[in-house]
């Protein structure tokens, strides 16, 4: 999908910061040297198809605005921005300000200002007014474990590890406007979303009460939001480099100590290798038969 | 000094998916049930949830969902001739444990058996004439059909909400379906799984050669379902983690999703979690179980007195409590009598694999437990055995699982098992490769049986289960004939590469082939032959029943917990209906 290149230094890892003109997108390859001027244009200006520029909602730098429930853009997932641009066209889901603009835009400028928000990075003031603590439990309850005596999954199950998300289907919630994700789950809820083929979403807002939708999108407000995707670094398939971690850019690690390499794929010399390792499985004995060194 | 507490009018021998059903159906006939389960309580929330259940190395390589070989373990040995040890690293199949069972981390690949398998001695005799099965071979009629199966299968299949395409309702066959199943008398509950990219591709290529891929049927739904015990499952987000795991998602059909909320909150019925079962007590007449004994995890010793007891424990775990509660004729292999532990069998495991140039992306991690396209062609005895000289078959699928970074590294033979070349072909290859699966039936011989090991004991001073199995040459040559047609449908697939090879004796313990260990406490109609009667009620003790794989004669090719299900239900409609109203043997011979 899409790579950022990583230098080695002397064991120091410098990662590029990802920055607009850098980010290459499968979708807009070939365009690659516009992309980040046309999305930083839409972004900041508007479209020349009479495209109002985000930035008078989802303010300078994709911070968003909390009072006003518009979400925060800054740092989410690319494809995931491009996606709801396209389920706004086709009507999956629905908001009166954003339809038209979806409506408007070409698919080389959605695609240009999805890449655009994804590798920016906006600073997340810790909010005003923080939830009663009884709330912000309840909140982490369910963002965590969930709630069985409900058939609740924990939203930490797609949505990552502290809502940080997990690009590029599910956007992350840390960090995000309490208003923004209210009026998301009463969408789900009410069915005029229709973008998950799952319908997992539809049927969690259903079994939200107003309590349990109060507490989970303050405890995601309060919680910080994560580092563009883009920083949070893949490597190519094959590629020697190592994945490094936004943390690390700060610390001088040694090269071993941030890429903790995989366990072995044998167990008492027995493969356990072959994709089929369950009831009806049983793919391993082709390589049982495999040379050894 | 065991405490004896108040009577039940049931007792649960084991709270996995067998004692959730057989309680949800007593507890619904008004009789006071209690549940003894060995394992710990464990539910969707919070003990499922993500991250942590994705830790493959703590669920799938140091198998934290299984029983706990240190306490309890079983001994193995291929032949008589040998000295079995006990197996202290779970490899070649997982008994589970605690509550919900096996049900919480099996893949949910759900089929129905076929009546040929049912009646596979009639079958085999009447197609292909006296001197066709081995001298050896111990393979018998189940006593049951699937016309008297149908309609427990179908109730078990919309219990679980089971995702698939019917071939056959009501005599109609239906495109897309299996062409090989017997009638059943509606569709399945939900649509079939969405296909995978590599089960497409197979389907293509069997199709190419005549045979007739379908959707296997999967108890991880494709789509949300509400059970008629009003309880509603959600969608699998094909996560990869299946088999060895729990499911975050509501997804997986298990007690926990689609029984217990219900079942709990009944006030007919009590579960104790952590209590291992020791023995069932008798009366004075032997003929008459009184209850149980067992243990709790503070070391206290308890007597639970009971009417009737229902034994649902895994199938290994179901024959020794026979055998240290003295119900019925132990096995003997020298001999030939004697029942109990008699007819040990299991599946018969093979795969081969599909490389493909890098073009090809296979994406292995998007998978479900039980999503992909398989053919029954060469399943049971859908296809002329008379010139092969072996009785039973295989379905060939690409099912595959998962593509988890520990275990899924596949690699073309002459590969070295380690170092730089290794891990080069591992990126090479990971993203760019189909496995597919040939799961094979298990026929009983004289040799293959289970019995109580004379050295080694368990944590509470009892003996072990000795398993004594090898591959019997029949379903050697059943696997080199079919392991042959998938290499076949794996060249038509278009990869750069086949391998694979048939299953090889002897049988090992050390490398993962199926959980699917079935026998021991077999079902039948003649008490010499059979452990339980086609009731599942025990010959001996008339108010002992017996259910789960155990009650197999012999392994079918398809996965048994179908015929699980259905079997349970059969039983439970058997006692509610006429056990109840008239407790005593309900056959007579």
């Amino acid at each position: 999908m899409k790579y950022i290149s990583l230098c080695f230094v002397a064991g120091v890892m410098i990662a590029i910061t990802a920055h607009a003109q850098t980010t290459t997108s499968s979708s807009a390859a070939g365009n690659t040297e516009n992309t980040g001027p046309l999305g930083a244009q839409i972004a900041t200006r508007g479209g020349a198809n009479g495209v109002a520029a985000c930035a008078s909602c989802h303010g300078a730098q994709g911070e968003g605005n909390a009072a006003a429930g518009f979400p925060r853009l800054a740092g989410q997932s690319e494809d995931y921005l491009a996606r709801q641009m396209k389920n706004f066209t086709n009507g999956s889901r629905n908001n009166a300000v954003m339809s038209p603009i979806a409506k408007a835009l070409t698919l080389q400028q959605t695609n240009a200002v999805s890449a655009y928000y994804g590798s920016l990075s906006a600073p997340f003031p810790t909010p005003s007014q923080l939830a009663d603590a009884k709330v912000l439990q309840r909140g982490r309850q369910l963002a965590t474990v969930g709630d069985n005596g409900k058939r609740i999954q924990g939203c930490a199950n797609c949505h990552g590890p502290g809502g940080i998300g997990k690009p590029p289907t599910f956007p992350y919630l840390a960090g995000q406007h309490a208003a923004y994700l209210k009026a998301a789950l009463a969408e789900w809820k009410n069915n005029v979303r229709t973008t998950d083929p799952s319908r997992q979403m539809n049927i969690i807002a259903s079994l939200l009460n107003n309590e349990d939708t109060n507490a989970v999108t303050a405890y995601y407000a309060a919680q910080a939001a994560p580092q563009p995707d883009v920083q949070r670094a893949n490597v190519p398939a094959g590629s020697t480099s190592r994945p490094v971690s936004p943390n690390s850019q700060t610390g001088s690690k040694s090269d071993g100590g941030a890429s903790a390499t995989q366990g072995v794929g044998t167990e008492q010399g027995a493969p356990v290798t072959g994709g089929n390792q369950g009831p009806g499985g049983g793919g391993a004995s082709g390589s049982s038969d495999r040379s050894k060194p | 000094m065991a405490t004896k507490l108040a009577e039940a009018d049931a007792i649960l021998i084991g709270v996995g998916l067998v004692g959730s059903m057989l309680g949800r159906e007593l507890t619904r006939a008004g009789l006071k049930v209690v549940g003894r389960e060995r394992g710990e309580p464990r539910f969707t929330v919070p003990d499922f949830q993500g991250p942590q259940m994705h830790d493959e190395l703590r669920y799938s390589i140091r198998k934290a969902l299984m029983q706990d070989n240190t306490k309890e373990s079983v001994t193995f040995r291929n032949t008589i001739e040998q000295t079995a040890l006990p197996i202290r690293r779970w490899e070649s199949f997982l008994p589970g444990t605690g509550l919900g069972g096996a049900a919480v981390h099996w893949n949910g690949q759900t089929y129905r058996f076929q009546d040929s398998d049912f009646r596979l001695r009639t079958q085999v005799l009447e197609r292909y004439g006296e001197n066709f099965v081995g001298k050896d071979l111990t393979i018998q009629d189940w006593g049951v059909t699937a016309v008297d199966l149908e309609r427990y299968y179908d109730r078990f299949e919309y219990l679980l909400g089971v995702s698939g395409k019917a071939g056959h309702v009501k005599g109609t066959k239906n495109a897309g379906g299996n062409p090989f199943e017997d009638t059943r008398s509606r569709e399945y509950p939900t649509p079939p799984m969405k296909e995978p990219y590599g089960s497409a591709m197979f389907r293509k290529a069997a199709d190419s050669l005549g045979y007739h891929p379908f959707p296997q049927p999967s108890a991880k739904l494709s789509q949300p379902y509400t059970n008629p015990e009003g309880l509603t499952m959600n969608t699998c987000m094909f996560c990869g983690y299946c088999e060895r795991y729990g499911c975050e998602h509501y997804a997986k059909s298990s007690p926990q999703t689609v029984l217990l909320p219900v079942l709990l909150k009944d006030k007919n019925f009590t579960l104790r979690t952590q209590c291992q079962v020791l023995r069932i007590n008798f009366d004075k007449t032997k003929k008459h179980a009184t209850g149980v004994t067992y243990v709790d995890s503070a070391g206290r010793e308890f007597e639970q007195p009971g009417r009737l007891i229902i034994l649902g424990s895994f199938a290994l775990n179901n024959v020794r409590m026979l055998l240290l509660s003295g119900i019925g004729l132990p096995y003997d292999p020298k001999t030939g009598k004697g029942v109990v532990g008699r007819n040990y069998a299991y599946q018969t495991m093979s795969g081969v694999q599909v490389f493909y140039d890098q073009k090809v992306n296979i994406n292995p991690f998007m998978r479900s437990g039980a999503n992909g396209t398989v053919i029954a062609d060469f399943v049971s005895d859908n296809f002329d055995h008379g010139t092969h000289g072996f009785i039973g078959g295989a379905y060939i699928g690409e099912i595959m699982t998962n593509g988890r970074p520990i275990e899924f590294h596949p690699t073309p033979p002459g590969t070295p098992a380690w170092g730089a070349e290794w891990k080069k072909a591992v990126v090479r290859h990971y993203n760019h490769t189909c496995v597919l699966s040939i799961h094979g039936s298990s026929v009983a011989n004289r040799k293959n049986y289970l019995d109580l090991d004379p050295t080694y004991k368990d944590a509470w001073g009892l003996p072990l289960l000795r398993t004594t199995f090898d591959f019997p040459e029949n379903d050697l040559k059943m696997s080199a004939y079919v392991t042959q047609k998938a290499l076949d449908i794996g060249k038509a697939m278009g990869g750069q590469q086949v391998a694979g090879s048939p299953r090889k004796g002897p049988y090992t313990i050390t490398q993962y082939q199926t959980t699917h260990n079935t026998g021991g406490t077999v079902m039948g109609n003649e008490p010499a032959t059979s452990v339980v009667n086609r009731y599942l009620q025990s010959w001996d003790v008339s108010n002992v029943f017996v259910i789960g794989a155990s009650n197999f004669p012999q392994n079918a090719s398809y996965n048994p917990t179908g015929t699980v299900g259905a079997l349970a239900y059969w039983a439970a409609d058997t006692i509610v209906k006429q056990y109840l109203k008239s407790p005593g043997p309900l056959v007579h011979v």
